[in-house]
């Protein structure tokens, strides 16, 4: 069975990890959209938005690596058994 | 039975959905990662590939065969690729693919609106540079690189103007 505080904790991590999924999931809905967007606007011939999609979706990725390295940092983080 | 074995060997159920959520979140992490990549191989692929290709070089006309303000039709490179060859001043030679960059039908040089005209939907382009002027083309007309060899004029290549 799991102790009560580390219960407590579990629940707060999944929280914590649900909130960070659904700005990881909007991010991705995002970096899809930039990316159909410039394919569409290549083969138009207009061109000029594949930098700035692109450094837009690069930083999109970097939060994303971000909050996963935040993750993985607050599972590595000891019980203290206060339960939060 | 099924108690002992639950006592026997526990599931810490909410660890493991985490574990398995965690896992679904780097997947997420990767694809987004992936997605990067590919929007920066897009722009990588604009600004490195080649906006100008050359080709065999061609004989179009004597410059004898093309009337200032008028023009004349060829094909280069390809025999289905035509293109329109104009002297908006005496001694300047300017050609350009005659496909329309919308529906690619034929556009007609009308040197008193200095334009190339699309007669299907009213789409223009600039006779000085392919560039649109008005209309439902995308992006400029590819313009034929010339050359002038004694009283010959030469197609030897072919500029995609669309890039920015």
């Amino acid at each position: 069975m799991i102790p009560g505080p580390r219960l407590a904790r579990h629940r707060q991590q999944a929280t914590l990890f649900t909130v960070l999924l659904l700005f990881n999931l909007m991010l991705i809905i995002l970096q899809i959209w930039l990316f159909t967007a410039t394919l569409e606007n290549m083969l138009a011939g207009k061109p000029a938005m594949a930098i700035p999609a692109a450094a837009a979706s690069l930083a999109c990725a970097a939060i994303n690596v971000w909050m996963l390295v935040g993750l993985y940092r607050v599972d590595r983080e000891p019980d203290t058994g206060e339960g939060g | 039975m099924e108690q002992k074995l639950r006592d026997d060997f526990p599931i810490d159920w909410e660890e493991d959905h985490y574990v398995s959520r965690r896992e679904f979140f780097k997947f997420m992490t990767l694809a987004s990662g992936g997605l990067a990549v590919g929007s920066a191989a897009l722009a990588a692929w604009h600004q490195l590939r080649p906006h100008e290709r050359l080709f065999e070089p061609a004989r179009i006309a004597a410059i004898d065969d093309v009337p200032v303000g008028g023009s004349i039709g060829f094909t280069y490179p390809r025999p289905h690729d035509i293109c329109i060859l104009i002297q908006p001043e005496p001694g300047q030679f300017i050609a350009y693919s005659r496909r329309c960059t919308h529906l690619s039908c034929p556009v007609e040089y009308q040197p008193e609106k200095g334009w190339l005209y699309c007669p299907c939907h009213n789409g223009a382009f600039s006779a000085a540079d392919g560039s649109v002027i008005q209309g439902p083309p995308p992006h400029a007309l590819p313009k034929v690189l010339l050359e002038v060899r004694g009283d010959e004029i030469y197609a030897v290549g072919v500029r995609h103007e669309g890039a920015a």
